[in-house]
């Protein structure tokens, strides 16, 4: 790290790099768990993502299916999840310019979000 | 999909992680045509394993280059909000146009890959010096890295941002339409248009594709019937991320440049059979 980069900057881009950083290996894990569940109980079940409506009750039934989709569903809100993180930093740094970019980000996300669940 | 397809499939994305992280590309353009040729699965299947994979490689690269205060978060939020929307418009027409049509577009931006390859990444913008009276709007977009080759800091000012952020949207919808990560747009956009360093650019490249692809991933995986194939994705999502992570170290003792020159020629070679399949020639 730069030494030229003042101490608030610097926590905003420690923060977002681990948020991004956690998500990863979060994912990364509970699919590889995830893997391990449908090895045992038959790797056929695994060719269709669960819906999203259906992931809860599918997870406390035990399906490995419904893991595999909740680890590819954690990838997915990882970037978002970064974002929100850096709207918090910008937020105690002041930087309205930046944190009007953020949250129409953010809002622009949410109706993808509706648009692809259409 | 059997337990040899899937490990196919990793090894693809294995290569692919391994490849791009030396030649500072996307595994994407790789990893498509290979699952579509090697494994016969349908393009758009494909198209989302790769998408999925996109994601874990901004991940795994934006976090590192973020932390290093090299990517550009602030440029890099702001022209999202060009690549998300057009992304999801790209994913929306992917999932609604005839397989050929993609293919005819992937065999495209394969073939100007393979062309931009081949000459290098020679012509990059020098950075544009600060300077005292510079218009409000520009000052808010000044940036600085810390070049640790040659132990000094570069500072920055991002030029021509309206413009960059229309370009940018040619990225979403590309990375959104094929499940690439748009780099090949999204660089040369910063580096010659916004006069961003090329390094600045191409790490901000990295941390952009995870928010732009992810914009395009769920319109794949909530397709009906979704699109997103886990015993094809997670595989390929790993494969390369493992691939990217050790990639520089395995490959690290080869030239860069028979390596460009090999990966080169796959790409020519996965553009003609693309082609071929525009014309009903070929798997798929």
């Amino acid at each position: 790290m730069a030494d030229f980069v003042p101490p608030d900057e610097h926590a905003t881009y420690s923060r977002v790099g681990y948020t991004l950083l956690g998500g990863l290996w979060l994912s990364v894990i509970v699919m590889v768990a995830g893997f391990l569940l449908a090895a045992i109980t038959g790797i056929h079940q695994i060719s269709h993502v669960a819906p999203l409506q259906d992931i809860a009750a599918e997870l406390r039934a035990g399906q490995s299916g419904a893991l595999l989709s909740l680890g590819i569903l954690l990838l997915f809100a990882t970037p978002f999840m970064a974002v929100l993180v850096a709207l918090y930093q910008f937020l105690r740094q002041r930087d309205v310019p930046f944190i009007w970019v953020t949250v129409v980000l953010l809002i622009i996300l949410i109706i993808g979000f509706a648009v692809a669940l259409r | 999909m059997t337990l040899l397809d899937t490990l196919i499939a990793f090894v693809i994305a294995l290569l692919a992680g391994a490849f791009g992280s030396v030649l500072g590309i996307g595994g994407g353009l790789f990893i498509i045509p290979s699952l579509t040729l090697f494994l016969g699965e349908d393009l758009k299947t494909a198209i989302a394993a790769s998408i999925v994979a996109v994601i874990a490689t901004s991940l795994g690269g934006g976090n590192v280059y973020v932390r290093r205060h090299v990517a550009d978060i602030r440029l890099g939020l702001l022209l999202a909000l060009a690549t998300a929307p057009s992304a999801v418009i790209g994913a929306i027409l992917a999932t609604h146009i005839n397989a050929r049509v993609l293919a005819g577009v992937f065999a495209l931006v394969l073939a100007v890959s393979a062309y931009r390859m081949f000459q290098g990444l020679r012509a990059s913008a020098a950075p544009v010096p600060e300077t005292e009276d510079e218009p409000a709007l520009s000052s808010r977009f000044r940036g600085s890295y810390f070049e640790t080759s040659t132990g000094q800091t570069i500072r920055y000012r991002v030029r021509n941002v309206p413009i960059g952020i229309g370009a940018s949207s040619v990225a979403g919808l590309i990375s959104g339409m094929l499940g690439v990560g748009g780099g090949i747009v999204q660089v040369p956009v910063m580096n010659l248009i916004m006069s961003v360093p090329i390094k600045v650019a191409t790490t901000t490249s990295t941390y952009i594709i995870g928010i732009t692809a992810m914009a395009g991933a769920f319109v794949y995986y909530n397709h009906q019937p979704s699109y997103v194939d886990p015993a094809l994705a997670i595989p390929v999502t790993i494969g390369v991320f493992i691939g990217a992570s050790v990639g520089s170290r395995v490959l690290g003792r080869i030239s860069q440049s028979a390596l460009r020159t090999v990966f080169t020629a796959v790409v020519a070679i996965y553009a003609i059979q693309m082609l071929l399949r525009v014309f009903g020639i070929g798997a798929g």
